[in-house]
């Protein structure tokens, strides 16, 4: 009789221990919510992305022409009713261009940050863990941060040729020791705590300890330096694109449209101001968002 | 001391090897027998096999790899693919245009960044922090090349005030040599002083918050000598990283604006060598720059323990 008074105390409690719990979560949940909200700067980079995000996904409603379609007679016209942002200099429209180009320039930042975010995680907390790989992996790092990630991506893109899957390969390439170095510095701190130790104590697999208990804890500044991989590669997306190594050329992007506009520049405006807002805009917007992420997960930089 | 140098250098001999074997694979990964695009696609097969020989092309890749250190220590970078002239003169030629636009790059913006976030950890949370913080956060946003797109529009369109594009050297005179270089160094600068001054308003506020400066203050410091002075020389070893960097970056990002304004640099050269896809001047652009990076960063390391002795310790 008392074991089974007992067990029913143990039942009840646990189910409300847990629902304190999930009680607990939600509350802090809603504390975190709150702060980021409170940081206007970062609500106002979290709406810029959202938007861009839209206009992404939505840009075959948005767009009012079909991007490739070349209206000769219309040759860099200025702004009007038809073309809203005008024409380049085969006449094609700048407005569903610069649109389409939202979808080229975000797909480029979001899959190079999600290829280089997940191989540096990994490269990074494996060196963390073995010496002899920390020492090959950040001699590595070190000799490709001297080769510099611009001119690093205009050789892969010279030696690759222009294409989307390319640039996206180039940039995460480039972007991987960024990546594995955050996560290298933050698993070395969570590997100095007194639970890691106690894991290791109980016999815990080295493989379970690396990626139960510590790739967990280093995934916060992980996705703040994502956001910044992706903000750079938007920029160095349209840095390549301007220079004619970046996407082919019939695809519409925002360097590709700049650079349309650098060779006229003395009478066509248009080709600069829209394609150059729509890459500045979207930059700020990651970077603010990525400064508010910043903040929230590291209470210390406040 | 000595000690501390002589291990710093060491410790950039596996940087230059790791350097070396990535241009090195760079260029041997690319598709197509350098041979056939030297010849052209109507060679014959004899004039293929010969050439290839010649060029070494048939030894095995770490010899080749060996045989090319060897040269480049004797200052022998190849010979450019298209033009055929040897790639350290085509270099050389185009060295100096590069050069002067980072000095000035970040002579403009080193002079801008210090004292703006100088003041800014000062009035921290007031009007001036905050427009400065603005024109950080623009700064880090706008690319160059569009900076120098918009730059461009406004003064050498609109206003014409500053040359459209062109490079007039030294030997033109100084003042159309700085006509020509200013809406460049602007455009490169920008973003490397906003990042100075974001690190110059932090570690500016981390010093000032110490009690060695309230002792400072305390004891009645003149304003001026305690900021320039007591706050700075302790803030400096986290600016002379960005400044280090900042170097760097202005080396390499000149490639891009460069070619928005037409200079005659290294960086337009590896844009017009993709295009003709002269493999051995690329090969050399980036082997030099990276080299002059290495440098840079075992410099920046040197003067971290001139400015701060505790790093020489550890």
């Amino acid at each position: 009789m008392d074991t089974k008074n007992n067990l029913d105390n143990f039942l009840e409690n646990r189910s409300e221990l847990s629902s304190i719990r999930k009680k607990l979560q939600k509350e802090q949940r809603q504390i975190r919510i709150n702060a980021f909200l409170k940081n206007k700067l970062s609500v106002i980079g979290l709406v810029i992305v959202v938007i861009m995000i839209l206009i992404a996904i939505l840009a075959p409603m948005i767009a009012t022409i079909n991007p490739a379609d070349m209206d000769v007679a219309n040759r860099l016209k200025p702004p009007s009713t038809k073309h809203w942002f005008g024409t380049d200099d085969i006449g094609r429209d700048v407005y569903s261009r610069v649109i389409y180009g939202t979808r080229v320039s975000l797909f480029v930042g979001f899959s190079v940050s999600l290829i280089s975010g997940v191989l540096g995680m990994i490269i990074g907390i494996y060196s963390s863990y073995n010496k002899i790989l920390d020492n090959i992996f950040m001699r590595i790092c070190d000799g490709l941060k001297s080769i510099t990630s611009t001119l690093l991506a205009i050789c892969l893109m010279a030696v690759l040729g222009a294409s989307i899957k390319n640039v996206i390969i180039s940039l995460a390439l480039v972007n991987i020791p960024n990546i594995a170095r955050v996560a290298r510095s933050s698993a070395f701190v969570v590997r100095e705590q007194t639970y890691i130790e106690a894991m290791h104590a109980i016999g815990a697999k080295p493989s379970r300890i690396l990626w139960i208990h510590i790739a967990p804890n280093t995934l916060s500044p992980v996705i703040v330096q994502m956001t910044f991989v992706f903000a750079s590669s938007i920029i160095t997306e349209a840095a390549l694109s301007f220079l004619g190594a970046g996407v082919p050329a019939g695809v519409p992007s925002w360097g590709s449209i700049l650079n349309i506009g650098r060779s006229h520049i003395y009478n066509a405006w248009w080709l600069i101001i829209y394609p150059g807002l729509f890459t500045a805009i979207s930059v700020l917007g990651l970077n603010l968002l990525g400064d508010g992420i910043r903040d929230l997960l590291d209470p210390l930089t406040n | 001391m000595k000690k501390y140098i002589i291990k710093r250098i060491l410790a950039v001999i596996p940087i230059l090897l790791v350097v070396s074997v990535v241009i090195f694979s760079l260029v041997h990964l690319t598709p197509g027998d350098p041979a056939v695009a030297i010849l052209g696609s109507d060679a014959t097969q004899e004039d293929i096999l010969a050439l290839r020989e010649a060029m070494g092309l048939n030894d095995p890749i770490p010899v080749q790899y060996v045989n090319w250190i060897v040269d480049v220590f004797h200052g022998d970078l190849g010979n450019s693919v298209v033009s055929n002239a040897p790639v350290a003169s085509v270099l050389k030629g185009h060295f100096l245009p590069t050069i002067n636009l980072a000095a000035f790059a970040m002579i403009i913006s080193l002079f801008v960044s210090l004292p703006l976030g100088m003041v800014a950890a000062r009035k921290r949370g007031k009007l001036t922090d905050q427009i400065v913080s603005v024109i950080a956060l623009c700064g880090i946003s706008v690319p160059s090349f569009l900076l120098g797109l918009g730059l461009m529009m406004l003064f050498s369109v609109k206003f014409r005030i500053f040359p459209v594009s062109g490079y007039a050297p030294w030997s033109a005179g100084a003042i159309e040599h700085i006509r020509s270089l200013t809406l460049p160094a602007i455009a490169l600068g920008f973003m490397y002083a906003a990042l100075m001054m974001r690190m110059t308003r932090a570690s500016m506020l981390e010093v000032l918050g110490s009690d060695y400066i309230k002792m400072a203050k305390a004891k009645g410091v003149k304003e001026g000598a305690l900021i320039g002075i007591h706050a700075f020389k302790n803030a400096l070893v986290s600016i002379l990283t960005v400044i280090g960097q900042s170097i760097i970056g202005a080396l390499s990002g000149a490639a891009v604006v460069e070619t928005v304004f037409g200079i005659p640099g290294l960086g337009s050269l590896i844009v017009s060598s993709i295009g003709r896809r002269d493999y051995e001047v690329i090969q050399g652009i980036v082997l030099l720059i990276a080299f002059i990076n290495v440098f840079i960063n075992l410099i920046t390391d040197i003067a971290y323990s001139f400015v701060d002795p505790r790093i020489r310790v550890q």
